[in-house]
């Protein structure tokens, strides 16, 4: 079974584990962005749809 | 089989993977890669030795939460106190050791909860569940297969409250056939004698001395330090527990997702069970009865 499916290190034990640290980091920062992303987004809707309300405040 | 030959150092390294699958039961297969953390002399239950076996720990662990130990809330019925028993009045979240000898009368009416059966001389197992590997709730998921995972291991073992599958149910057949129970040896915590417990089992969790964590005044060492530990650890010699961003590890089902992970060895001093945390904490335990990942481990032979 082992010789078959074996895979021989290509980083070192130390290395693998940083890797998949930083894997999981970046994916936590583009998960973060997306959220940022989907948040402005959804702003400039709240904006666009209340424009009109908006800026008869401001008028008032 | 490779493991038996003493040969494997020759042709696999500490860090390379053997390939595998975690297969839920819908159909959804995961990778599930082992790495090789040490190459070992085991003893099976036949008392034969195998030189230079590897062991082998999985990189993710799986995808559930599992319950170390259940707390072990065995109501008393009996009338009078029995012998090698000691009786636990609770009212609400409150927790009375009584102090009954064999034949005195229980006193039912004094707890409004109920009066609760333990063969140690604590509340902490009622309270919390035992932190004690050889009887937990947690080496029997990682042993067997299906829902009908949980046997009581004593008269007082009560079981989770829980509808997961042993962990077996998502390992390959070919693989599960073809491991071996080995020897580990686990101490246990003060409250319960503080003696060594050896079992035999094909699948089992790394203590904190197999982690290259140096045994102290909160848990002790049961077996030798891993080669791969020393190596992501970078000391050659056992370290005090702390923060180590090395220790951090993910589910298999969200590989960025890290997750906290059971260790194998008791805070001997209470009622807890050391976990290595989601961000690389490994000086914290917890209650048994709360449920954390496992990174399962098992040798070549």
């Amino acid at each position: 079974m082992a010789k078959s499916l074996y895979q021989k290190p290509t980083l070192s034990p130390l290395e693998r584990v940083q890797f998949d640290n930083m894997r999981a980091d970046l994916a936590a920062e583009k998960a973060r962005n997306e959220r940022l992303e989907n948040a402005l987004l959804e702003l400039a809707e709240i904006i666009a749809s209340h424009d009109d309300g908006i800026v008869e405040l401001a008028e008032e | 089989m490779i493991g038996r030959s003493g040969s494997a150092p020759h042709y696999l390294e500490i860090g390379g993977t053997i390939n595998g699958t975690y297969t839920l039961t819908d159909g959804t297969t995961y990778d599930y890669p082992w790495i090789i953390v040490d190459f070992q002399t085991v003893e099976l239950e036949d008392g034969s030795t195998y030189d230079n076996v590897p062991i082998i720990q999985a990189q993710y662990t799986g995808h559930e939460f599992v319950v170390f130990d259940a707390k072990e809330k065995t109501i008393a019925t009996e009338a009078t106190a029995q012998a090698g028993y000691y009786y636990v009045g609770c009212s609400g979240s409150t927790y009375t050791l009584l102090s009954l000898s064999t034949g005195d009368t229980i006193p039912y009416g004094d707890y409004t909860t109920a009066i609760y059966k333990t063969p140690w001389n604590s509340t902490y197992a009622v309270e919390y569940g035992e932190n004690c590997w050889a009887r937990s709730n947690l080496r029997q998921y990682l042993n067997n297969s299906g829902t009908e995972w949980w046997i009581a291991q004593h008269d007082c073992d009560i079981a989770p409250s829980t509808s997961l599958s042993g962990f077996m149910t998502y390992m390959p057949s070919i693989m599960i056939n073809s491991l071996t129970p080995i020897k580990r040896t686990t101490t246990r915590s003060t409250y319960m004698g503080r003696t060594v417990d050896t079992t035999y089992d094909k699948f089992w969790i790394a203590s904190h001395s197999e982690m290259n964590f140096k045994a102290s005044s909160l848990f002790d060492a049961d077996g030798a330090p891993w080669t791969y530990y020393k190596q992501i650890l970078n000391s050659e010699t056992p370290i005090t527990p702390s923060t180590y961003t090395a220790m951090i590890r993910y589910r298999c089902d969200e590989t960025t997702r890290a997750t906290n992970w059971w260790s194998r060895s008791a805070n001997y001093g209470s009622p807890q069970q050391f976990y290595v945390a989601n961000n690389g904490i490994t000086s914290a335990a917890l209650n048994p009865n709360q449920s954390y990942s496992v990174l399962p481990c098992t040798a070549l032979i």
